[in-house]
């Protein structure tokens, strides 16, 4: 039985796959607002779904590095320089790499820990340069 | 952190995060619903899901080690980054539905080494044994495997039970006829074929999500 039953799977899949490449733009559209499905909204809900998966790895990949940081590094403190100074690179590397600022900025203002925070992190990710004063 | 040392053509970690803010509204629609057909009989619930493990798949093959990169999927910036992301659920999905070669393959990818080596002895299949409890989990894993299988087949095989001509274009395409071919022998017009075949996508579409659930 499987075998008929993947066979059918592909066959649908292969089917309905030049269906959709032939299908124009337009007419894909005009069948979500068939379906009763905003056309716009569910572009945009799979956008944010995106940016969310590209988030989280970005975060993810931060940690990681942090974590790797705090096993193998010696023993003294990191070389910071003032919060204002930090506050301007983490701006400027926001504004180099959106997607860093959309990773990160979580949507709210940050207190100096936060700027601290996000100085090592983009310094691990190899955002920011930490011989920059 | 991003270089281009492993292959010169693959993306940088940027250049894919820039992609997929660039992805239009006619893309991810589109995407979506290429999601939801090569969803069936795979684990994924959904289009949604199986696009997701694909940018997934997509970041992790543009950073990290050769050996991460090796979980990965590349994309070279000079392919069109939506038919990379189709091309990525396929595989996922043929991926999901399992067959010996791709266990084979997974086992050789765990064992090769940090810069992504393995070796000659590996590549061959007897060579490549799992331990007892691995051969149970994947038994476990092959029953739900197939029991998915085998429910998502019936449930399209039902949708279209009375529906003659999407019945004729499956059966065709199951014997790797071409639509010509399909066509003459169950008497359809080109128009009539192309017809059925919408009929087919958009009953499927239909399906998704929760396919298994009703």
């Amino acid at each position: 039985m499987t075998n008929a039953s993947r066979q059918t799977i592909e066959a649908m899949q292969a089917l309905a796959g030049q269906d959709l490449e032939e299908a124009g733009n337009a007419q894909i559209r005009g069948e979500f607002a068939e379906d009763a499905l905003d056309p716009a909204g569910e572009a945009r809900h799979v956008a944010e779904l995106l940016d969310t998966i590209v988030a989280q790895f970005m975060r993810d990949r931060a940690s990681a590095a942090k974590a790797l940081r705090a096993a193998t590094a010696p023993a003294v403190p990191l070389q910071r320089p003032t919060i204002e100074t930090m506050r301007a690179l983490v701006r400027a590397a926001f504004d180099t790499e959106p997607q860093l600022a959309a990773a990160f900025r979580d949507g709210k203002a940050h207190t100096d820990a936060d700027v601290q925070s996000l100085y090592d992190d983009l310094v691990a990710l190899g955002k920011i340069c930490s011989s920059r004063p | 952190m991003t270089s281009r040392s492993f292959n010169l053509s693959a993306a940088t970690l940027e250049e894919l995060s820039q992609a997929i803010r660039q992805l239009t509204a006619d893309d991810l629609r589109r995407l979506k619903r290429r999601g939801d057909q090569l969803a069936f009989g795979t684990h994924y619930a959904g289009g949604l899901e199986l696009l997701g493990e694909a940018v997934a798949r997509a970041l992790i093959g543009a950073s990290g080690s050769p050996r991460e990169r090796l979980r990965g999927r590349v994309w070279r910036v000079e392919v069109s980054f939506a038919a990379f992301l189709m091309t990525t659920m396929k595989g996922l999905s043929t991926d999901s539905r399992g067959s010996l070669p791709v266990r084979v393959e997974r086992r050789m990818e765990a064992l090769t080494g940090d810069d992504g080596e393995d070796s000659a002895a590996m590549r061959q299949f007897d060579r490549c044994h799992a331990s007892v409890e691995q051969d149970l989990v994947e038994r476990e894993e092959s029953e739900a495997r197939l029991g998915r299988i085998d429910a998502d087949a019936r449930l399209i095989e039902h949708h279209f039970k009375d529906d003659t001509e999407v019945r004729a274009i499956l059966e065709g395409e199951m014997a790797d006829w071409p639509a010509w071919r399909v066509r003459e022998d169950s008497g359809m017009t080109k128009l009539a074929y192309d017809t059925a075949r919408t009929r087919l996508r958009r009953g499927v579409d239909k399906l998704m999500p929760g396919r298994r659930l009703k």
